[in-house]
């Protein structure tokens, strides 16, 4: 192998980085092969010397990671487009017209985007800068909305995550449904979608807010310091969740339920629904207030100084039932 | 070793090879080489990170008919270096210290000898009360 061949094939191993750096990268190897060959070795004895160039993409590439903010790539694979991060990052947001949102972990690796636009309906603006991973769809001028357009697959986002992303999540989606599950170590999470159902399952945040204006909330396995789940219509349910400092679930119309919840000031309001669940800890704790119009209600309204914990339970049009298990 | 601390050790090593004045990088692997097994492509992100962080900067010089790329030692570099031998000290009276109780025969338990004797007490005590 020669020199030019080397160094075609390390570039091509390391195409996506920027030029600039893919320049350094050349001139950094070309330069350690003109200085082994005027100390007396002959190329081939050199070229041998040296890894080979995908042994040397592969260790770059692993050093990298962190190192450097990149500008954004993207890249075509068959028939998905992929868009990916290169630097740390510590902010990702993804907001979308009429998508629905699914998010997966990973093991390791950057964070990355699947989705496919269409020519001529789907625009998108993708940036990396300075930590933060921001991906903006929208839908060219007035999209007549066809319900049916949901099962098709094009109208999915996919968003891969690194299991331990420690930063702040926001997403966003309108008319699409948004699933998470397994991201354990999130500092921020903001989720929110105008007409579609969100489910969280086995993940944890410091601070969680989720808004859903017309569909249901369900979370599973939530845990972190804070939540907020708030739907304007629909039901909010959170199952194993754990917020010691504040758990709040909220909607206008529709139920709201807490089971075998942890928290150290609890809120569960809605206007029309029954308002149920069952907190892990002690009654004793609790300073409660209870309120519903028209219905049943198990709570005894209670305020004492030295009690240091809250529920807060309100409905106008539904009963309340919740139980406390130690 | 922690593949953290060996590359910030890495750095250092590095920044020691220019300290007697500017190199190249196929002089500074050979230079390395006395010490440590790297490879030139552990070298090259570990050149970018210093001169990025401020610790060398590079310019070019012609040599052979060709514009070399060499690398100097900054005084930001310079306080890298201060900074590693002065956190070395205090790693080195660690180490003395690990080393030398790793070195000591073991003592009988402590705490079981302890626990027998507050019971023993106890039974003293108890008994006297009877």
């Amino acid at each position: 192998m020669k020199r030019e061949e080397y160094l075609k094939k390390l570039k091509y191993e390391l195409i996506d980085l920027p030029a600039e750096d893919l320049e350094q990268i050349e001139d950094y190897y070309e330069e350690l092969i003109y200085d082994g060959m005027e100390q007396g070795y002959s190329e081939e004895e050199i070229l041998a010397r040296l890894e080979t160039p995908e042994e040397v993409a592969k260790k770059i590439r692993a050093e990298y990671g962190g190192l450097v903010v990149y500008t954004a790539k993207s890249a075509s694979r068959e028939n998905t487009q992929e868009y990916e991060s290169s630097s740390l990052i510590h902010t990702v947001k993804v907001e979308t017209e009429n998508l629905r949102i699914r998010v997966r972990t990973v093991e390791e690796g950057p964070v990355r985007v699947f989705f496919k636009p269409k020519e001529g309906r789907d625009v998108v603006t993708f940036e990396e800068k300075d930590g933060v991973f921001s991906f903006l769809h929208e839908m060219k001028g007035s999209v007549h909305l066809n319900w049916l357009n949901f099962l098709w697959d094009d109208n999915i986002l996919v968003l891969e995550l690194p299991m331990n992303y420690a930063g702040t999540l926001c997403l966003r989606t309108t008319n699409g449904t948004i699933k998470a599950a397994g991201l354990v170590n999130l500092a921020v999470g903001e989720i929110r979608s105008n007409n579609g159902t969100i489910r969280m399952e086995n993940c944890q945040a410091g601070r969680l807010h989720v808004t859903s204006n017309n569909a249901r909330i369900e979370l599973s396995n939530v845990r972190g310091a804070e939540l907020e789940a708030s739907a304007g219509n629909g039901l909010v349910s959170a199952k194993e969740c754990s917020f010691p400092e504040k758990l709040s679930l909220q909607t206008q119309n529709g139920a709201v339920s807490g089971r075998n919840v942890i928290s150290d000031h609890i809120s569960m309001q809605t206007f029309n629904g029954v308002v149920s669940g069952t907190i892990i800890g002690n009654p004793a704790d609790y300073n409660i207030n209870s309120t519903t119009r028209n219905g049943m209600n198990n709570l005894e309204n209670v305020s004492e100084p030295g009690r240091t914990k809250t529920l807060l339970a309100k409905t106008h049009n539904g009963r309340i039932q919740i139980e406390f298990a130690m | 070793m922690d593949v953290q601390r060996k590359k910030g050790i890495l750095e250092v090593c590095v920044l020691a090879v220019l300290k007697k004045g500017p190199s190249y990088g196929y002089l500074i692997i050979r230079e390395l080489e006395r010490c440590v097994d790297i490879s030139e492509s552990t070298l090259y992100p570990i050149l970018k990170r210093l001169e990025q962080g401020g610790s060398l900067e590079t310019y070019r010089m012609e040599y052979n008919g060709r514009m070399r790329k060499y690398y100097r030692l900054t005084q930001g570099g310079q306080r890298k270096i201060d900074a590693f031998l002065d956190e070395w000290d205090e790693l080195r009276t660690m180490y003395q210290f690990v080393a030398e109780q790793n070195a000591r025969e073991p003592e009988p338990e402590a705490g079981v000898v302890e626990s027998t004797e507050i019971f023993a007490n106890r039974d003293r005590l108890e008994g006297e009360e009877e």
